[in-house]
């Protein structure tokens, strides 16, 4: 029997299970709490990673059979998108607890997941064939997020 | 432990796909050369977060059917090694080291319990869930020894580095066969950050690679090796391994490695030459460690000084060519080496008989997971690249569906389409009509899940498959 495919909703809740522990892990760690660094340092390794996990997820639920490819061309996608579009407008803060980071990874996310269902089977002439098929979903991803780059590096306040 | 290393060499080909497209655009995005910041910047998404790539890379070709939560597991595993081991100690950088523990942990892991049914934690996508957090979790302890272990190795390399700098020639020599082998290890960094921004002191600037820029004219003898390594060298094993690849499989392997070293030439980014043989064929690339460590010898030895802010290139070469002392010897020097390397992959290639990428065994090469060269899906069927519908919506079978195989393979083992005229399905047994009977592959019918077939003559032929028989012509309909 094959694998179900992994459906958005749970994937959100594994996510949430994860970014739980890590807050639990960070405000233990605070001075506030145990004031152990190790622990802050645990929970913020997760923590200020959210947008990128968020992106990884989303793509994986979207992906047909949640397809690891989607997910390794969602974080490239997202980190296109942040590092061109500072790029073009050094005003952006893309910080931790940006709201730019966030509408990133949520738009890296769906992209990437159609991105792959849309070009999973690509097949390109025989001399570029090692990057057709699979391989083909993270450039095509990245590509597509230098447009999306583009347009929010020249629109975001 | 060879079938594992090629292992991590086979995962790694999906991160390593963009990197000729993406060492293109970041150096060509430099102030130096196009200056354009924004194209700069997505290449260096790319070269900035590699390793995280490799770990999510690794995690995910590892894991059952490259299960994309196995590739979040590795991201979080990666992260949490990083940051855990550096709040123990700051100096810490794991790099590719850290990339490769967090793969291999992850997938280990995760094909642990991602087959497991855990009822109570379905609402988390069940075994695969339980297994990110279980992952996440180990990594904690991971990072907690490597915090500890890892300063002591560090140190052992720093220590290394200062030796290096204060043994002229011989000195240079070793740094650039270590300067290789460290790779997968992750420590090249250190040993590079001592000797290019720490070695040496010209009226208060320090390091090979910044002196160098500063003018001093002794400078440069830390860099100057790699060009005939990166532009003529490299560029060199990849046509020994297009030349010995299999001859079905040359056009694409040149295709590959071809980008591969156009980059390499270009913009000195090697790692998509140096990862695409690195776990393949770790021989070659101890003999690739020293040979370049010789070629840093024997540059330093003959007084040639060069230099590169991004990478032994011909961008950085001519762009650099006035700072340097004798750096025209590099282009013959590096005709040898590039006829060097060339000879030595080929030949160890034959004589050791290593499977570097299109000398995969027969059936390994193209069935599926087990090849390495060309993903399924370039392969696959003879369905054109058509878009489909967001998955959800609960529709078509994927290519590697039990059933879809089975149907493909049926359609080919009947002589494929041009031969079928006609198939239906009558509770047990396919009812085709074909041009030939003659053509039917019966021993692959057989292979396949027929249990019998009946010729009623030239034309028409029943096939006895059981009752999936309706399911199954639904399928074959697809191919044909």
């Amino acid at each position: 029997m094959k694998a179900k495919q992994g459906s958005l909703m749970q994937i959100v809740l594994l996510m949430a299970v994860v970014f739980a522990i890590a807050a639990i892990f960070y405000y233990l760690g605070l001075p506030g709490g145990l004031n152990v660094p190790f622990l802050l340092s645990i929970g913020y390794a997760v923590l200020s990673n959210y947008a990128a996990i968020l992106a990884i997820g989303i793509a994986v639920a979207i992906a047909k059979e949640n397809q690891g490819a989607a997910g390794l061309a969602a974080f490239l996608g997202y980190e296109v998108i942040i590092q061109g579009s500072t790029a073009l407008s050094k005003s952006i803060n893309a910080g931790d607890k940006s709201a730019f980071v966030l509408v990133a990874g949520l738009i890296a996310g769906v992209l990437a997941g159609i991105m792959y269902n849309r070009f999973y089977r690509t097949k390109l002439p025989t001399w570029l064939g090692f990057f057709g098929g699979r391989r083909f979903v993270p450039l095509v991803t990245a590509f597509a997020s230098l447009f999306i780059a583009l347009v929010l590096g020249h629109t975001w306040h | 432990m060879l079938g594992q290393l090629q292992r991590i060499g086979k995962a790694l080909m999906l991160p390593i796909a963009v990197l000729p497209a993406a060492g293109l655009l970041l150096r060509l995005g430099q102030p130096d050369t196009l200056n354009i910041p924004f194209m700069a910047a997505a290449g260096n998404a790319v070269f900035n977060f590699l390793p995280l790539l490799f770990a999510i890379g690794i995690a995910v070709g590892f894991a059952k059917e490259n299960h994309g939560l196995a590739g979040m597991a590795g991201f979080i595993s990666y992260e949490i090694l990083s940051y855990g081991a550096q709040a123990i100690n700051s100096s810490i950088s794991l790099s590719y080291l850290g990339a490769i523990v967090a793969g291999l942990l992850t997938g280990w892991m995760f094909n642990m319990f991602s087959q497991r049914e855990i009822k109570w934690l379905d609402w988390m996508a069940g075994g695969r869930g339980f297994a990110v957090v279980v992952i996440s979790l180990i990594s904690i302890v991971l990072s907690i020894v490597f915090g500890y272990v890892w300063p002591f190795v560090q140190d052992a390399f720093n220590a290394l580095g200062h030796w290096l700098g204060a043994t002229g020639a011989i000195g240079a020599g070793f740094y650039g066969l270590f300067n290789r082998l460290l790779i997968p290890f992750g420590l090249h960094h250190v040993i590079n950050t001592y000797i290019w921004f720490v070695y040496g002191n010209y009226h208060g600037v320090t390091g090979d690679l910044s002196r160098f820029f500063a003018g001093d004219p002794t400078a440069g003898g830390y860099m100057a090796g790699f060009f005939p390594i990166m532009m003529f060298g490299l560029p060199g094993a990849a046509i020994a391994m297009i030349v010995a690849a299999k001859p079905g499989r040359r056009k694409v392997v040149a295709g590959v490695l071809g980008s591969a070293a156009f980059t390499a030439l270009v913009t000195g980014v090697t790692e998509p030459i140096e990862f695409a043989f690195m776990f393949l064929a770790p021989l070659l690339f101890l003999f690739h460690a020293i040979l370049t460590g010789f070629s840093l010898f024997l540059c330093y030895a003959l007084g040639i000084r060069d230099g590169f802010t991004f990478s032994a290139g011909l961008i950085d070469y001519v762009l650099n060519r006035n700072y340097a002392t004798h750096g025209y010897w590099l282009l013959p020097i590096g005709l040898a080496f590039g006829i060097i390397y060339f000879l030595v992959f080929y030949f160890s290639i034959k004589i050791f008989n290593i499977k570097t990428p299109g000398r995969e065994d027969e059936d390994v090469a193209f069935a599926g997971a087990g090849g390495f060269i060309l993903d399924e899906y370039q392969i696959a069927g003879d369905e054109p690249a058509t878009a489909t519908t967001l998955s959800g919506t609960g529709g078509a079978e994927a290519e590697t569906d039990p059933l879809t195989l089975q149907a493909k393979a049926i359609v080919e083992a009947l002589g494929g389409p041009p031969n079928i005229v006609e198939v239906e399905a009558c509770t047990t047994r396919l009812r085709l009509q074909l041009k030939d009977a003659q053509n039917i592959d019966e021993k692959k019918l057989k292979a396949h899940g027929a249990t019998g077939m009946i010729r009623l003559n030239q034309q028409n032929v029943q096939v006895i498959v059981g009752t999936i028989a309706d399911m199954l012509v639904d399928e074959m309909k697809k191919f044909m």
